[in-house]
Formats: structure tokens, sequence, C-alpha cells
């Protein structure tokens, strides 16, 4: 490696954009040092500004796509969208404990609302000791969506699917799934408290 | 004294070149260095009349061919070539390629004409290069202004 001075371009060339500078080498003679940049936008390339567009657009459609597949303890199958979760726990069954007909755990310190997408299984009936939590990203209130099995996380297209809805269902490798979101969720448990009917993970 | 400084003042010692068989010359006090090393780094996309940079004494000129500027045909580097490299304050770093040199003359400022179109200069060159023209025993010397040489190669 050589250091070199770098002088910049006489100011009758300032404006070819070719060349970064000129120096004086070893040998006495002149080189020209060119400029990448300036030859990119001399040639009218903006490649890395469409490359990079288009991958963060890809990233961003990829995301909106990309839902979580798994198992409730009936070993139904249901997705949500990966854009919609904080993160997934594991609790031990024991820690889950009943009050007024509802369950809850405590994670991070606070009571958490546990719902299950079950109808027909108790949580303290089930044959899992560690079952998985999901934590909604945003929600009104604090809960977590108890359930069996991670199957996938997957790219759904869903653009030919009408607007969302809880019945909403896709077949995924041969497999009726059910696609879910945190706030159909959080709207059938309002209506049922408004009944004071629980729906989700009532006995 | 007086007589000294006024003598001084009316003498401009000019340094001829030749291009094109035609006698050309500027103020010596523009002149840096004139030199017969011709080693010049092309530059692309740079003024038609750019020939290159070139190292001087450790300096990046920028050399144009004074053939072009003057408007005539450029033709192959010979060994009779010379850059005339100028001083700063006639043109920032810059050289010019001349066909061969002359000699160094003193020009009384009498001796001066401006009229006419009697050098080879291309018209719309002409009244921004030239200073004046003037006659040395059977030659007619064109006298450029060096500054305005690297003025008129303009992009």
């Amino acid at each position: 490696m050589e250091e070199i001075v770098v002088k910049p371009m006489h100011s009758k060339l300032k404006n070819i954009k070719l060349f970064a500078g000129a120096t004086v080498r070893g040998d006495g003679k002149v080189s020209l040092i060119l400029d990448a940049e300036g030859i990119a936008s001399h040639a009218n390339l903006n490649f890395e500004t469409k490359e990079e567009d288009h991958l963060q657009q890809e990233a961003l459609q990829e995301d909106e796509n990309r839902y979580l597949v798994f198992q409730n303890f009936s070993q139904d199958y249901f997705a949500i969208p990966l854009e919609q979760i904080r993160r997934i726990e594991r609790v031990n069954k024991n820690q889950i404990k009943k009050s007024n007909r509802l369950n809850y755990c405590n994670i991070d310190n606070q009571a958490l609302l546990i719902l299950n997408l079950d109808r027909e299984v108790e949580l303290k009936d089930i044959e899992e000791q560690e079952p998985f939590i999901l934590l909604p990203q945003d929600s009104a209130f604090a809960f977590g969506l108890a359930f069996w099995k991670v199957e996938d996380i997957v790219n759904l297209n869903l653009s030919s699917i009408q607007e969302a809805d809880i019945q909403q269902k896709i077949f995924w490798k041969e497999q009726v799934v059910q696609l879910v979101q945190f706030s159909d969720i959080q709207e059938l448990y309002d209506e049922s408290q408004a009944d004071n009917i629980l729906v989700l993970g009532g006995e | 004294m007086v007589e000294a400084l006024k003598t001084e003042e009316e003498i401009i010692r000019i340094c001829t070149f030749l291009i094109e068989g035609k006698t050309y010359g500027v103020d010596i006090k523009e002149i840096q260095e004139v030199s017969n090393e011709i080693v010049l780094t092309p530059i692309k996309h740079a003024h038609v009349a750019v020939e290159g940079y070139a190292n001087m004494r450790g300096e990046i000129y920028l050399v144009a061919n004074l053939r072009t500027i003057l408007g005539f045909k450029k033709n192959e580097n010979n060994t009779e070539n010379r850059i005339f490299y100028l001083k700063n304050h006639a043109g920032e770093n810059f050289g010019f390629i001349v066909d061969k040199v002359g000699d160094v003359i003193d020009v009384e400022n009498s001796q001066f004409e401006n009229k006419g179109n009697m050098n080879s200069v291309k018209e719309e060159n002409s009244s921004e290069l030239r200073q004046g023209v003037c006659y040395v025993g059977n030659k007619i010397i064109t006298v450029l202004k060096a500054k305005a040489i690297l003025e008129n190669i303009n992009f």
C-alpha cells in the first residue's frame, strides 16, 4: 500500500465528474484518480439507490406477508401476522392460575390474561406441560394467547382474500389454516365481556 | 533615472514561438518556464484543446494545444514542440504547447499596431487573445494576452 497526495482537478475541469483528482507518481508521471460515484453519475447509473429501494420494498412486502402458523390444543391450525407479534414465551402450565373463570399468568411481573383459541379444552387439562404464550405487539389490554405448537413461519400472499375476518381460512400443506389477528381476538373478548359470557378460555 | 524608467515601461520583452509557420509571442513576464519535455496524461471528456496533465517540478499543470485554441488543425507532436508554462497570475497551473520556440525580442510600445487582421488568429478569438501586432524586421509578430489563453478554453 502506498499513500499518495491527491490534488484537486484544475478549475477548468471541475465539470468532469469522472475524476476525483490527480497525483504525481513516483516516476514523475501524473495519474488521474477516478471517482466511482462520478462515473456512475456520468453514466446515469443509480443502481445503488434503486437496488436499496427494491430491497426495502421487498423486505416490507415480505414482512407484511409473513405469518406464524401454529396449532391450538385441539390441533387446529391458525396463522397470525408476524408483525403483530411482540414475542413468544413458554410457560409452565402450573404458572397459569384461574381467577373469576379467567386464566392469568405472571409474565414480566404483570398478571397477563391468557386467552385460548380452544372452546373445548381447558388450559388446566392440557397435556402440554409448557404451552406457548403469544404476546401481541400492540393491544388495548394486557393479554397473551396460549397455543400448543409452533408450526412454521411462512409467506402467505393474501391479496386474493377479501377484508380480514376471523373466519378466513386458507389451505396450507393440506391443512385448513384459520387466519386470525389480535384485533379480532380483542373484539371477541370485548363482546364476550359485555355479554358477561366468556367465549375464549371460558369453562 | 526618470529616463531609464520611462525606457523600461516602453519596452516589452516578448518570447516568440511559431504556430503553423506564423510568429506569435507572449510577454516574457508571464512565462514561468519553457520545456521540451512533453509527457502528458490525457484527460478524457476534457475540452478539445486540452492535451492533458503534465508534471512541472512536482506541480500538476493543465496543458492545452495552442494550435487548437487558435483554430488550426491539430498535428502530431514532434521534437520541436515546446510547452510554455505560465506564471500563476497569468494562468492557474497552466501551460500551452507551441510548434516551435523562437527568439526573445524587445519591442517598443510604439511598434505595436492593433489595426487589421494581419495575424492568423481566428476572428472570433482574435479580439480576446490578441494584445497587439508588431513588425520586427521583416516579421509580423502577433502578441497574445497570456491570461486570455486559459480563459479561452470554455466548456
